[in-house]
């Protein structure tokens, strides 16, 4: 499979992260969007997000990159190293 | 019931005891207590070869990492735990802080990070800019590193002018006074600060053992049990209710597989008794994670909700909470399974005083050494008379119950004599502001408002309705000004806002 762009990244990441949390269909998410308390998301609601995003796109991002997520964008550079 | 006063007691009572002490990853391998005991004593002595000195250990749940922790305080090193979790600046910094002479990570890269961080806050800059790339020296096991060939560093302890207490030469952690020959090292933990810094906490295996000793007192453990251990274990809620407790007391531990396992790890690991913050315990709760076998749900750091303990207690499930802080090497009080899931019960030997203001205070074995001051004219802050004085508020019934009302510092003091009780007063905020990201500080002696999450353009919206509230409030306590702040407001890793920090900056 070819590899993703950034944009296509961001995108379906965007469109996963509005798929999993209801709430934030009509919310403007860019990519530097808190991921935490920007988003409503507490933090088990944050690991169910993360799991959906790894399984989606195929990867691992490492455990102790977890808790260094704080913004949207910093999620898109961990599925982009790690894909 | 034993009480040990020392991890090598316990690792001594461990010794061919073919009973599970860790279950661990996808199948379930199973160390035992004698195995543990081996693996500790292998540990040591690598340590003990390696010259004394200090550890900072970035902490994970996986064996070797405990065992290090063990065998580190055996082998007489002062360690600094930090979380795995924390973001590469905070470990850094308290690299910085701490100046190890060794540091202790299974993820390798984190290692050579924080090592090279350890080397440089020895180093001057430019010689800091010519090692830049210097790779780190491993030890024998590899997941540490030693930075002994670091210069600028005293090898040998010098007498402090005007003390009795022996501190090497250089600062960091070596202003602690050295320990007695054949002591065991010290446990350094971070407070997670809400309305102050975080401080290093001075705790030893003696507080520690002590502290799962009052704790079997009141919520017995033993074979046959599995705790399963996913908290932090550079937190004392975790380390000692989901690792030393058990182990202490003949249960099995099982370590969580991380934060992707966390709604299958019960059903994996099938434990009797799972110790969690609230949210956790909700979490998996309403996700339907809890196994059958789990009888007890152990809940520390914050308040359970009413709703999920007595939705745990219909699933057949007893709930328990816990009160205590880091300087107390985890809990001094718990509740029982009664008629009143929240009447907090002192532990064994905690002496638990309200003091004429309301607040707590308590003497108890389990309690630190004192604070560990890392600046220049620093050092060890000892607790006085071997009492402290927490910071929380309470009532005792005359069943000797503890009923927790609040923080002190939750009470702004206005000029007036007036007070303001924080909690209460953003409540009613948030419900007419509808955020909840936001908190009450004082500046000039006057409350501020500060509001995460929200654009500069909301501000005329905001202040009509705070002039609404104001309306409802004595002059006092007015709020005067507002500090709106684009980015949420900075929170602890229990998601308590910061007050502190958002204090700093508006100096």
């Amino acid at each position: 499979m070819a590899k993703l762009t950034r944009d296509e990244i961001r995108e379906k990441t965007i469109e996963i992260i509005k798929r999993s949390i209801p709430e934030l269909a009509g919310a403007e998410l860019t990519e530097e969007s808190a991921v935490t308390t920007g988003m409503g998301l507490d933090s088990m609601n944050f690991i169910l997000v993360i799991c959906t995003l790894e399984s989606e796109f195929g990867v691992k991002i490492p455990d102790r990159l977890w808790g260094r997520l704080h913004t949207l964008g910093q999620v898109i550079d961990a599925i982009e190293k790690y894909s | 019931m034993r009480r040990y006063r020392n991890f090598l007691e316990l690792v001594r009572s461990f010794e061919g005891d073919s009973s599970p002490a860790f279950i661990f990853g996808d199948d379930k391998k199973c160390l035992t207590r004698g195995q543990l005991a081996e693996e500790i004593y292998r540990e040591e002595a690598s340590i003990r070869a390696l010259g004394p000195g200090n550890e900072f250990i970035v902490t994970d749940h996986t064996p070797g990492t405990i065992i290090r922790i063990i065998a580190a305080v055996m082998a007489g090193c002062d360690i600094v735990l930090a979380d795995e979790g924390m973001t590469d600046e905070n470990l850094m910094e308290l690299v910085r802080l701490a100046r190890p002479d060794r540091i202790f990570a299974t993820d390798e890269e984190l290692r050579d990070l924080l090592t090279r961080t350890a080397r440089d806050a020895d180093r001057s800059p430019a010689e800091a800019a010519d090692t830049e790339s210097e790779p780190a020296e491993e030890t024998a096991e590899g997941a540490a590193t030693s930075l002994s060939e670091a210069p600028a560093k005293a090898e040998a302890p010098v007498k402090a002018a005007g003390t009795d207490a022996l501190v090497h030469a250089s600062a960091g952690l070596y202003q602690l006074p050295i320990s007695e020959p054949g002591e065991e090292g010290r446990l350094i933990f971070f407070t997670s600060g809400t309305t102050a810094r975080s401080r290093a906490v001075v705790l030893t295996s003696r507080s520690f053992l002590a502290s799962s000793w009052s704790g079997q007192s009141m919520l017995p453990c033993g074979p046959g049990d599995i705790i399963l251990c996913l908290l932090p274990l550079s937190h004392v809620f975790g380390f000692v209710c989901s690792l030393l407790w058990g182990l202490t007391y003949g249960a099995a531990v099982a370590l969580g597989r991380g934060a992707r396992h966390m709604l299958d790890d019960c059903v994996h690991f099938k434990p009797t008794i799972l110790p969690a913050v609230p949210s956790v315990a909700q979490f998996l709760m309403m996700r339907g994670a809890l196994n059958s076998e789990l009888r007890v749900v152990l809940v520390g750091a914050a308040p359970l909700h009413e709703s999920s303990v007595r939705m745990m207690r219909q699933m057949g499930i007893r709930v328990y909470l816990g009160y205590g802080l880091t300087e107390t090497s985890s809990g001094i009080a718990i509740t029982q399974d009664l008629d009143n899931p929240f009447d907090l019960y002192p532990c064994p030997e905690a002496d638990i005083r309200i003091e004429p203001d309301g607040e707590i205070s308590v003497s108890t074995p389990c309690l630190m050494e004192g604070y560990l001051d890392f600046g220049p004219d620093g050092g060890l802050k000892p607790v006085e008379n071997g009492r402290f004085y927490t910071g929380d508020l309470a009532l005792m019934d005359r069943q000797g119950a503890l009923h927790l009302t609040g923080r002190k510092k939750d009470i702004l003091v206005l000029p007036d004599g007036g007070k303001i009780f924080c909690p209460e007063y953003e409540a009613e905020l948030a419900d007419l502001l509808g955020t909840s990201d936001l908190a009450l500080i004082l500046k000039n002696n006057r409350p501020v408002l500060a509001i995460g999450g929200t654009p500069q353009a909301a501000a005329n919206r905001l202040f009509a309705l705070i002039e609404s509230f104001n309306r409802t409030k004595p002059l006092a306590g007015h709020i005067t000004d507002i500090l709106i702040m684009e980015t949420p407001l900075p929170r602890t890793a229990t998601g308590k806002i910061k007050h502190w920090e958002i204090t700093d900056a508006r100096r």
